[in-house]
């Protein structure tokens, strides 16, 4: 089966999408840490490499991916959304 | 399946290439020693713009660097060029410690046309010399190897580094030896990489490192997007230098730390080591080069062409688009790994596979296409 975005680890809020996806498009997606699939809709047009949300996260919550976190978001996200330098920010640097 | 073809130099180190190397002590000296490797077939020479009024720390480490690159077992043979005799003199000695045949030669009281006599005839001697020797059979474990990811992208982290971290717990496993370095792109990932060192006392020895150049980079109060991470990563669907780190050291796999090295140090023992170094790939494989690495095996998602003089260096790619567009810079493509055709496992064999061509005489890109960068790393300005 082809996936369309590929999860690091299960608690992740995010994925990598790995072919462009429009929005409206129902996405497969793979966690690589336990095997699960499932899927959603993307809510943004999200070229390849990018992220998307994997559920709604609000202002101020972190966003993690490895299992760890990778920054906060700086305005609410929501579930199959584009997430990057837009919406999300360092918390170290 | 790990045995290969290399030089045995004097102090029983292997090297892959076999360059007889004009060495120019500072930016100045380099027309002589382009003049020379124009003369002399065989000689290999490099640019860099330092090596006048440095001083301190900063002055050790570009003799280090200089050090370093002369001892690197890819070199049989060293021609130092300076401008007067002391710092001249100081660069060949430390060289002449690995035990193979070093001159020096400055153009203080000679100028640059007798200069270029002198090193040139020197320079014939050894290529002559250098040409019969033979390559004879050793392991990827007898080598010195170095790992770094450069203009990463989110399939760095998804799949070319998890692939180079199967192939360097291999490489540790058999009792082989890895550099890493990148110190700022460890940011946000560095309490894992903590978890990974052999004991508390090296863990310590880390977080010092890591500790100084984040206060450093705190204390200047600047914004770092855009550098870290870089317009290219950022391109490339990376949004934090936190997502960039964790990307960054799945190349490390498994594989218990043994030391901490400072920037151009050479290794004491074998095993997976982290060296203190710049993340800049021109930067870093210069460090690495001084360290004794002979080869690097270097992940990238939109493609940086980078190379070395001294130390070849492997490009692993597994972003589609990148291995297409730049295909005459990628060595190893694993982009196929996206459509689950190929495993992590299978992957690492093929960056093996490519790594043991290398090592045995074929060209990388980088060295086919000319990358012959050097960058040593300054520590803070000249007097």
């Amino acid at each position: 089966m082809i996936f369309d975005c590929m999860v690091h680890n299960k608690v992740d809020n995010v994925g990598v999408i790995l072919h462009e996806v429009k929005v409206g498009n129902t996405i497969c997606v793979k966690c690589l840490e336990d095997g699960l699939t499932f899927s959603l809709i993307a809510n943004s047009d999200v070229a390849a490499n990018f992220k998307i949300s994997l559920s709604e996260i609000d202002t101020g919550e972190n966003v993690v991916e490895y299992g760890e976190i990778i920054g906060v978001a700086t305005k609410p996200i929501s579930l199959g959304e584009l997430v990057h330098i837009h919406n999300i920010k360092s918390l170290k640097l | 399946m790990t045995e290969l073809q290399a030089y045995k130099r004097e102090n029983g180190e292997f090297g892959i290439r076999n360059h007889v190397l004009i060495l120019p002590l500072d930016a100045v000296s380099y027309t002589v020693c382009k003049a020379v490797a124009n003369i002399v077939r065989g000689t290999t020479t490099f640019y860099h713009p330092y090596g006048r009024m440095q001083f301190g720390e900063d002055l050790d480490l570009h003799f280090k660097t200089l050090i370093g690159c002369g001892k690197n077992p890819n070199v049989s043979s060293v021609i130092v060029v300076g401008i007067e005799p002391e710092w001249t003199h100081k660069i060949a000695d430390g060289i002449k410690i690995s035990g193979k045949p070093v001159e020096s030669f400055y153009t203080t009281g000679n100028g640059d046309i007798k200069t270029i006599e002198m090193a040139s005839r020197k320079a014939v001697e050894f290529v002559s010399w250098s040409t019969t020797l033979n390559r004879t059979s050793c392991s990827v474990e007898d080598l010195i190897i170095s790992i770094k990811c450069g203009e990463s992208d989110t399939t760095s982290g998804l799949v070319s580094n998890p692939a180079l971290g199967v192939l360097v717990d291999k490489i540790c496993e058999r009792g082989g030896t890895v550099l890493f370095g990148e110190t700022p792109e460890l940011t946000g990932a560095e309490h894992i990489l903590c978890k990974h060192f052999e004991n508390t006392e090296l863990q310590t020895k880390f977080l010092d490192v890591y500790n100084a150049y984040f206060n450093m980079i705190k204390g200047l109060g600047v914004d770092l997007l855009g550098s870290q991470p870089n317009e290219g990563n950022i391109a490339g669907g990376i949004s934090t230098i936190e997502e960039k780190a964790l990307g960054n050291i799945q190349k490390m796999g498994h594989t218990k730390i043994s030391d901490v090295l400072n920037t151009c140090q050479h290794p004491n023992v074998t095993g997976l080591q982290f060296m203190d170094t710049s993340s800049a790939a021109a930067d870093i494989l210069t460090a690495f080069a001084a360290g004794g690495s002979v080869l690097n095996l270097f992940t990238t998602g939109k493609g940086n062409n980078v190379g070395n003089v001294i130390c070849p260096t492997i490009k692993i790619c597994a972003n589609r688009q990148t291995c297409i567009d730049s295909k005459e810079n990628i060595d190893v493509d694993i982009s196929d790994i996206m459509d689950g055709i190929l495993s992590l496992e299978q992957a690492s064999n093929r960056v093996l596979d490519k790594m043991i061509m290398v090592c045995n005489g074929q060209m990388s890109a980088a060295e086919i296409l000319r990358h012959d960068e050097f960058a040593p790393i300054r520590l803070h300005p000249q007097a």
